[in-house]
């Protein structure tokens, strides 16, 4: 008997069931399921069919514990750099819980809203081809898929460019990884099990997001 | 005969480029460009860097006034981590008033990235350029970048700083 779904329900759920998971259970990920989200990243779209992203799996704990002090040196120094010049206060500033607002604060100029991917069981990295012309967008959208194959397992990741954004740190990483020249490393995707889901964070109102014709006309009027 | 470009021909190139990384990745850009600066002064001081970052930071500002990048330089500390060094009369400062205007603020500091990357060859660390804007508000052809050396702290840099 062929099976019965709802396709928008199931994608749907799995859109807004995806969350970024930064604390994971000591626990490996099955090589099974790995390698269904690798096949969810290599089904993505890309211009010309040109693929040009490369997944490096890994597992070794001791790559993944220095990731992890380049991620959190990498969120911590730009953070910092925010809270010294009052840029971040600005940023926070209808957070007006003290207690909040000083702990939003030492997550961010720690450099810990990053450093957890050292935690994690396994970490794939995202590597570009650099010849490619939409590179970022094809590896992007690689991503996304992975994320979302994530979710479907009931696994969890989180998207980290921290370590890729600042063209220094990215440079520590490929010589981590041995990336030759011809790739950029685009992202890290920490994955594990985790115990807990986060509360979903706001979205903006589509009314706000959303035009019809022109940049600024409403789509959606209220 | 080829003939002589002008300057001012290289320093609007200088200010496409910025613009092109601004307009192809917002503020992000602005960390694609950490190390333009650098290499070149590297090949004629790296020689004489060692161990002291603040021996690094007068060899930098040194060899900025050499080649005439800045008329001179100081750099004071002003928190344990946090290092403001001031430039005057900036070859760069066409650019930086030009990304002022498109991207709100001094999108690149070269001469920032050059004192950087000496101070960090001392340290082992990777410092960040928290700010860097145009100060001609108050003094003509100034400009200042604010450096945050992250994870070390910093000794004082003395009474008047260090000065180039």
């Amino acid at each position: 008997m062929e099976q019965e779904f709802d396709l928008v329900a199931a994608a749907d759920k799995l859109i807004h069931d995806r969350r970024s998971i930064r604390k994971f259970l000591p626990k490996d990920v099955e090589d099974e399921l790995l390698l269904k989200v690798l096949e969810a990243g290599r089904q993505a779209p890309s211009g010309e069919d040109a693929q040009p992203w490369r997944f490096i799996v890994i597992k070794d704990k001791s790559i993944i514990a220095e990731l992890g002090v380049i991620c959190g040196r990498a969120s911590g120094r730009r953070f910092s750099g925010e809270y010294v010049t009052q840029r971040m206060q600005e940023r926070f500033k209808d957070l007006t819980d003290p207690e909040k607002r000083k702990a939003v604060f030492q997550k961010l100029t720690s450099g810990a809203v990053s450093s957890f991917v050292g935690e994690a069981p396994v970490v794939l990295a995202v590597c570009g081809k650099k010849d490619v012309w939409d590179m970022p967008f094809d590896t992007s959208a690689a991503i996304e898929n992975i994320l979302l194959m994530v979710t479907a397992l009931g696994l969890g990741a989180c998207w980290v460019i921290a370590p890729c954004i600042d063209v220094r740190d990215e440079l520590k990483v490929k010589e981590l990884l041995n990336v030759p020249e011809e790739y950029k490393v685009v992202s890290l995707i920490p994955i594990g099990y985790f115990e807990k889901l986060p509360k979903p964070r706001p979205r903006l109102p589509l009314s706000q997001i959303s035009f019809l014709d022109r940049f600024g006309e409403p789509y959606i009027k209220e | 005969m080829r003939s002589q470009v002008s300057q001012q021909y290289l320093y609007d190139i200088i200010y496409e480029l910025q613009k092109a990384f601004w307009d192809e990745r917002g503020m992000g850009g602005r960390y694609r460009l950490t190390t333009v600066g650098s290499d070149y002064l590297m090949r004629q001081v790296g020689h004489r860097l060692g161990p002291s970052w603040k021996e690094n930071l007068k060899v930098a500002l040194e060899a900025l006034k050499s080649e005439g990048i800045i008329g001179s330089g100081s750099c004071v500390a002003t928190a344990e981590n946090v290092l403001k060094v001031g430039f005057k009369d900036c070859a760069h400062l066409g650019v930086d008033r030009r990304m002022t205007q498109d991207a709100g603020r001094v999108f690149a500091c070269p001469c920032a990235n050059f004192v950087m990357a000496c101070i960090d060859r001392a340290l082992g660390t990777t410092s960040e350029l928290a700010e860097a804007k145009v100060l001609e508000s108050c003094e003509p052809g100034s400009c200042e970048a604010t450096i945050l050396v992250f994870g070390a702290s910093l000794p004082d840099t003395g009474e008047g700083g260090v000065v180039a």
